[in-house]
């Protein structure tokens, strides 16, 4: 079989983003993204995880222009969505691909819905507003939307205030909108936080099904590594703004190769673990003989850590940034401290085409 | 001991959506509660009272008699006809006719929603007025002596009888691209109802205007000549006065006198005048000062033919239907009647108030919610353009404005709409600039709604509260200002208005009239004072801080 490379949905590329903190022109700006390079395929679900500040809502939030400038700037990069680079596009070209062909979740489901308007007339606009149809279309396609979410009664409670809703509730009748104009990229930031397990187990689902029928791709923001397991295909790490590690999601879990990664794993406290005390980032981070463990420290390849010691950190190249991602394995980048070792195999951009789901079907 | 419930809703069943009720929406549930307050009831039915005898002014105050009968048959014209029906203006026939069908709209259950159709009734009116207003401005620069050749014969042209089609197609021609305007206004969903709504409107703007291009009042003193020579009977309105007819002779009557009273009680008071100028000549005399006992015998012969021509005018009037009306309220100094004038007046009050009103919504709205929405350079002008307004003095600006502009309604209610925006714009920017940051803001610009969708669709319903709150203080306040001019004989002078009546409580000959006092003073205070007590009653409404349940 020849396969043609196949093209991403959404190509992030080396973006970096940046926010002015105190008005001043010339005063120091807060770096919130430091060059991103990341991929999402149709039928994809990329999990970006990472803990709070370190970037990850700000990279949704690019791909969609919702930054406001200013306080922010787009530094530099690019963000191909559909052949198309979104960063350069005017807002008018905006309107068409937010909500019609990028669809978000936020992640606070309580203030997302507009409290003066009724849940049925909300998703009907934002139907109405990328399909051509008419009313009465539009409210029997928020209807199966409702539906589609598992909400209770949809035709109904299409009239309901959403006071009237709970949270769980709210954050379904957030993705029925969303996925209410079929959109080609989701970006969920942390869709299933406000949601018990079982409903979260049913969204997740429900994003999965949508996704094979529908060819959408989907970038998961989430703090939840359980989530990450069961639902993503590849895995970004990030940290401080940047990608810290991007590996296919069996790989990733299997091998964590970053220490920072390993440091998230190890703080997840198992059920049956007696420990006096849980297992902290920093104790994995600061011990160097986590650092030694990645493949080729011996010969350059050394993970780059922003907290690093300065009598500790190997000799960079100068004049160039001193992190770079580098591609360990076929289907593995990690940060790496940009030495000459590193700089000499020129590492492309992470792109990973992997899904579990055919492959499954394939096995 | 109250019956237990009979059946419980269980957390299963409320989970599966059973007991659930339709929830009403904000802006019902804001009403209902403002329904709930006495007070504001109480506001709102002498605000719909002012609004109603506004509408209908001209049927319950007017000189011209409801219905004229001829006794003996007539050769020519009808034998009998309604003057009040022919001396109806356009203004008066659009009140007349479109209130009744706004309100008919608004009642009557129908499918589609109420704020659409709201918002189509205040799309419909404010072309109608505006319709109006270019028309009645046309006819009248086109009335006034001199505008040369081709304006004489364009008013010959619309003028002329036999062609009575012609003024329609003039109105119809101004309301047209007014109305395709309106089109463009989003005020409902479906373009059907739109254009409907559109035609209705520039059909009955036209034929109103049309048919009333000059109305021809039936000459009123002729109608009570010929009552009092008993040829015409009449039926008269509740309040048989009009605001714009003055009789020299019946000036400054107290309330609750009628014709023949005070016709009686001015003679009285004449033979008093008389007794007085006899017995100073009487004294004159007898001290011997010549000059004064010449003066006094000059007065009394002036007051002597005062007396008669009363006399004369008193016996042709006597026994007549005319010599039984009342003056409710009495007269002011001109000779009107004050309960007419005050019933006219409503007009100008509620309409400055309103229209004024409106346009300081209309400005300050949009300014405020680019500044709040956008904040930075955006703001920091458009603020420091609100601190320039702020510093100007309206009233000052209107008296300045009254001796320059034209002494009009309109210019009047532009200039108090055009400088009072300031709390409106300054309230939807505090508003704005605290939603701007929340969620739902951004979830709508992430499903891609335009600007003014999020704006006005979204924002704005969130934060106009103290925005509706401050319009109705603001409305009191227009009212005031309108009052004040008017008080200082700056106001409208060819309009009834509350304030100038106020001013004329003090006549031109310096005695105090009390009831030109009390009753314009009294239904200026209860105006101000209902639209305060609803921009309260609305606030303690909508305040979420006074509120316990949560969104």
């Amino acid at each position: 079989m020849v396969h043609e490379p196949e093209r991403p949905l959404l190509d992030v590329a080396d973006l970096a983003v940046s926010f002015d903190n105190s008005g001043a022109p010339d005063a120091p700006r807060v770096q919130a993204v430091a060059g991103v390079n990341l991929t999402v395929f149709p039928r994809q679900t990329l999990a970006v995880v990472g803990e709070s500040g370190c970037g990850k809502s700000v990279t949704a939030m690019s791909t969609m222009q919702l930054i406001p400038t200013p306080p922010g700037r787009y530094d530099r990069g690019s963000i191909i969505f559909q052949g198309r680079d979104v960063l350069s596009l005017s807002e008018h070209e905006m309107l068409s691909i937010r909500g019609g062909k990028i669809a978000m979740i936020f992640q606070e489901p309580m203030t997302s819905l507009n409290p003066v308007y009724t849940i049925g007339d909300q998703i009907m606009e934002a139907v109405m507003l990328h399909q051509k149809v008419s009313p009465r279309e539009a409210f029997e396609l928020s209807v199966k939307s409702l539906e589609d979410v598992g909400l209770a009664k949809p035709r109904e409670r299409m009239e309901g205030y959403p006071h009237q809703f709970s949270g769980g509730e709210r954050q379904r009748v957030m993705i029925a909108m969303a996925l209410g104009c079929r959109p080609a990229l989701l970006l969920a930031d942390e869709p299933t936080t406000a949601l018990d397990v079982t409903i979260q187990a049913q969204i997740l689902e429900l994003l999965r099904e949508l996704q094979v029928s529908r060819g959408m791709g989907i970038m998961l923001i989430t703090h939840n590594l359980g989530v990450v397991a069961e639902n993503a295909d590849v895995v970004c790490v990030m940290y401080a703004g940047r990608v810290v590690e991007y590996a296919p999601i069996f790989d990733l879990f299997d091998r964590p190769m970053h220490p920072y990664t390993r440091a998230l794993f190890a703080s997840i406290p198992g059920v049956r673990d007696a420990k006096h005390r849980l297992t902290t980032v920093d104790e994995v981070v600061n011990d160097p003989a986590q650092f030694r463990k990645l493949p080729g420290s011996d010969r350059g390849v050394i993970a780059w850590w922003p907290f690093t010691p300065e009598s500790e950190r190997p000799r960079v190249v100068a004049g160039r940034d001193e992190y770079a991602l580098h591609q360990i394995e076929p289907e593995r980048w990690v940060a790496c401290w940009r030495t000459p070792e590193v700089e000499a195999k020129s590492s492309p951009r992470p792109s990973l085409t992997f899904r579990r789901h055919e492959m499954t079907v394939s096995a | 001991m109250p019956d237990a419930p009979s059946k419980v809703i269980t957390g299963i069943e409320a989970m599966r959506g059973v007991g659930a009720q339709r929830a009403r929406g904000f802006w019902a549930d804001a009403w209902s509660r403002v329904l709930g307050t006495s007070t504001a009831v109480a506001a709102l039915i002498w605000i719909g009272a002012v609004a109603v005898l506004a509408v209908i002014a001209p049927l319950i105050a007017n000189a011209q008699p409801l219905w004229l009968e001829h006794v003996e048959p007539v050769t020519r014209g009808p034998q009998s006809y309604s003057p009040l029906w022919s001396s109806l203006t356009a203004t008066d026939l659009l009140l007349l006719f479109g209130a009744p069908i706004a309100v008919a709209v608004m009642m009557l259950p129908m499918r589609t929603a109420k704020s659409q159709r709201l918002a189509a009734l205040i799309v419909a009116s404010i072309l109608s007025i505006l319709a109006a207003a270019l028309f009645q401005l046309v006819i009248g620069w086109l009335d006034i002596p001199g505008q040369g050749e081709r304006a004489v014969s364009l008013r010959n042209w619309l003028r002329d009888p036999s062609q009575w089609w012609r003024p329609i197609a003039f109105a119809f021609a101004i309301m047209v691209p007014l109305a395709l305007i309106g089109s463009l206004l989003p005020f409902t969903s479906r373009w059907w109802s739109r254009a409907a709504i559109l035609i209705a409107a520039v059909a009955g703007v036209s034929l109103a205007c049309g048919f009333r291009v000059s109305t021809s009042p039936t000459d009123y003193d002729a109608i009570v000549t010929a009552e009092a020579r008993g040829e015409i009977r009449t039926v008269s309105t509740l309040v048989p006065w009009s605001p714009d007819r003055a009789r020299s002779e019946l000036i400054t009557v107290p309330p609750m006198r009628t014709v023949s009273e005070a016709f009686s009680d001015k003679i009285v008071r004449l033979d008093e005048s008389i007794d007085r100028a006899r017995a100073a000549e009487q004294r004159a005399d007898v001290a011997g000062r010549r000059l004064d006992g010449m003066r006094a015998a000059d007065d009394q012969t002036q007051l002597a033919r005062q007396r008669s021509q009363l006399q004369a005018e008193w016996k042709r009037l006597e026994g007549t239907s005319f010599a039984e009306r009342r003056f409710i309220l009495g007269t002011d100094s001109n000779g009107v009647d004050v309960l007419a004038q005050l019933i006219w007046a409503c007009r100008l009050s509620l309409s400055v108030g309103f229209v004024s009103t409106g346009i300081a919504l209309f400005i300050g709205i949009t300014l405020g919610a680019l500044m709040g929405y956008f904040g930075g350079k955006v703001d920091l002008l458009l603020f420091r353009l609100v601190e320039i307004f702020m510093a100007m003095p309206v009233l000052f600006l209107l008296i300045v404005a009254a001796g320059v502009l034209p002494r009009n309604t309109y210019v009047m209610m532009a200039i108090i709409g055009c400088v009072s925006w300031t709390g409106a714009a300054r309230f939807t920017r505090a508003e704005f600039l605290k939603l701007r940051g929340q969620d739902f803001v951004q979830s709508c610009r992430a499903v891609g709604l335009p600007l003014p969708s999020i704006l006005f669709k979204h924002m704005l319903p969130n934060g106009v509260t103290p925005v509706l709150v401050d319009a109705s203080f603001a409305i009191a306040a227009a009212i005031l200002a309108e009052a004040t001019l008017s008080f200082l004989g700056l106001g409208p002078d060819d309009q009834a208005s509350w304030g100038k009546l106020l001013a004329s409580a003090t006549g031109s000959t310096g005695t105090f009239l009390w009831w030109l006092a009390i009753f314009p003073g009294l239904v200026i205070f209860l105006s101000v004072l209902s639209y305060n007590v609803l921009g309260g009653a609305l606030r303690d409404a909508i305040d979420p801080k006074l509120r316990k349940a949560a969104h």
